[in-house]
């Protein structure tokens, strides 16, 4: 049943593509932010927290709209990076990919957030008196715990960005094999006289995709976990 | 060579006020209080985990902290162990990578993975993970860490307090293994006096933050301020039964069975105890087992008699009163204290000068002492 037309494939590809590149590209600032609010305490830290949780909240649409602002050709930060790096942003997939990395950022950041917080720091302060500096102490004890959290985090966006619709519209467009991902392919099936068929197989792809993640994340957790401490669960 | 470990340190924290001086050089110097007496906060700042206002802390004539010359090293490079009371393995390294982890190589190498590894017993443990040992396996996982990081001295923060009675008895011994094999300082930090008596060669009192007294063990815990401080009577308006503790030296054992011990009252007997001959030990005897007796005992079961004087009386409670017997024969001999009704006082006419003849019941050598549950 499942043997993908071209358009479809396009769609598929496009859509892991944006998304990983968003998450992958997401990773090193989460980690920062995440650290931060685990472990700073400063004023302004709600405010910081308040900012990362923006796209959560606010209308996905309202989002892209303000990418496209900012980011756009004659946006103050699309501007300078068309000066300086030739990169433009509007209709491109890294545009989209930008957008996958915002709408998922809160999710990854809460996830870290919470496996950072429950690192113990006296298994830190051992480390230290064991003559680790901090540079090893984060290689050999705060990522190997902090994993689980990265693993779950990681996913979770991911899977936001497979969904992602509103702000993608909004910022990139909705060009086939440039921004046109799976939901945008679906509404674009759906929105053409006839194209209720393409529209149900869209729909059963972005399930099953859906499913494979969450198991994904599910095992790879489980794995980590079971390495972590030699428990069985 | 060994080494020597100097410290003083101020720091102030919120109403709490830490200010300690002091000296440790090779071998066991207790560090005793109550809790909240800034006892683990003082191991802390030597380590390095904790920042003084003032002061400094020196470590072999290098300097780890001075406040006066700005200099305050990282914990890594304090090259100083550290036990904690809550193990703090790795949880997601075996326990034989945990042993391993330290990779300081600025000083020779104390000792070596399998000595460490013989001298804990645990061998059998190396591939196991944190999460399948018991509480004792942890800590003597934990101790074998802090040894395999070579460092100048050792630092223990109340290792044997978060385990059960089962478990303290278990690894008593791998501690005074410990002690004598290696010839670092160790500091030893706890709030049980059984546990200090086993295990220090001197000790520290500590209550908020301050020192209360330092010396010996045997003049130190001898003393009823420090007792009731740490067995935590001044608190609860009770009164602990003090305890004497001498230094003593078991010597032959006669064809009866009987062990004589030298101590500073002269030779003692006991039946029962471990050790052999020539051992340097420490005695407990605690105010209950004497019998105090105004004319030279005659036609008694018991054997162990000091001649003294009567010293200082305190009231313990309304009943009873602890009498401190100074041995006649040498003004500077250490007493002992002695708890009897104060109805037996009365009828003896005790008077702080008259001849007394003190009778033990019972001498216990500390190393034969349970430890008992904290209180």
């Amino acid at each position: 049943m499942l043997e993908l037309t071209n358009a479809e494939w396009i769609a598929l590809s496009l859509s892991l593509k944006v998304a990983l590149t968003g998450v992958v590209a997401s990773l090193p600032f989460g980690f920062v932010v995440a650290w931060v609010l685990a472990r700073k305490n400063f004023p302004g830290k709600i405010l910081l927290d308040g900012l990362v949780h923006l796209p959560l909240v606010v209308p996905p649409v309202a989002t892209g709209y303000l990418l496209l602002v900012l980011l756009g050709i004659n946006g103050p930060v699309g501007a300078w990076l068309n000066d300086q790096f030739g990169l433009r942003l509007v209709f491109t997939w890294q545009g989209a990919a930008i957008v996958a990395a915002v709408m998922g950022f809160p999710l990854l950041v809460r996830a870290l957030r919470l496996s950072i917080e429950a690192i113990d720091t006296g298994l830190i302060q051992a480390a230290r008196t064991l003559g680790a500096s901090p540079s090893r102490v984060f290689v050999t004890i705060t990522l190997p715990l902090v994993s689980p959290g990265l693993i779950a985090g990681s996913l979770l966006a991911f899977s936001r960005a497979l969904g992602e619709f509103g702000a993608t519209i909004a910022f990139v467009g909705n060009i086939p094999g440039e921004t046109q991902t799976l939901p945008l392919a679906l509404y674009s099936a759906l929105q053409s006289p006839g194209g209720e068929e393409m529209g149900y197989r869209l729909v059963a792809l972005s399930i099953i995709l859906a499913v494979m993640t969450l198991a994904a994340s599910e095992l790879l957790g489980r794995t980590v976990r079971k390495r972590l401490t030699g428990e069985a669960l | 060579m060994s080494s020597v470990l100097s410290i003083a340190v101020q720091k102030q924290e919120g109403p709490f006020a830490l200010d300690v001086e002091l000296e440790a050089s090779a071998g066991v110097t207790g560090i005793i209080g109550p809790s909240g007496a800034g006892k683990s906060m003082l191991l802390s700042t030597i380590a390095g985990l904790a920042d003084p206002d003032k002061g400094t802390i020196r470590l072999d004539g290098q300097v780890l902290f001075d406040t006066a010359r700005n200099i305050n090293l990282s914990p890594e490079h304090r090259e100083l162990g550290m036990v904690f009371q809550d193990a703090r393995l790795f949880p997601h390294m075996t326990v034989k990578s945990n042993l391993t982890f330290s990779r300081r190589q600025s000083r020779a190498a104390l000792s070596t993975l399998d000595e460490i590894v013989d001298l804990l017993d645990i061998g059998s443990l190396l591939s196991r993970r944190p999460h399948h040992l018991s509480g004792g396996e942890k800590q003597r996982v934990a101790i074998g860490r802090a040894l395999l990081s070579s460092p100048a001295a050792l630092l223990m923060d109340e290792p044997l307090a978060s385990l059960d009675l089962a478990r303290r008895r278990e690894i008593m011994p791998f501690l005074e293994r410990l002690r004598h094999r290696f010839d670092l300082p160790i500091l030893y930090v706890s709030h049980n006096l059984d546990e200090t008596l086993r295990l220090a060669d001197s000790v520290i009192v500590m209550d908020q933050g301050q020192v209360l007294a330092r010396g010996s063990v045997e003049e130190t815990l001898s003393r009823i301020d420090v007792q009731s401080l740490v067995l935590g009577g001044a608190k609860n308006n009770e009164h602990p039964e003090p305890v004497t503790i001498a230094a003593a030296t078991i010597g032959k054992r006669s064809d009866d069975g009987l062990f004589s011990i030298e101590t500073p009252w002269g030779a003692l007997t006991a039946p029962n105890i471990t050790g052999r001959y020539g051992d340097q030990v420490r005695l407990r005897i605690r105010a209950r087992d004497l019998v105090l007796s105004t004319t030279e005992p005659a036609g008694l079961s018991i054997r162990n008699v000091i001649a003294g004087e009567v010293g200082t009386m305190t009231e313990a409670g309304a009943a009873q009163i602890d009498v401190l017997v100074r041995p006649s024969y040498d003004p500077n001999a250490q007493p002992v204290w002695a708890r009897i009704t104060k109805r037996a006082a009365t009828e003896l006419d005790l008077q702080p000068g008259r001849p007394i003849w003190a009778l033990l019941k019972a001498v216990v050598l500390t190393s034969d002492i349970e430890l008992e549950a904290l209180r």
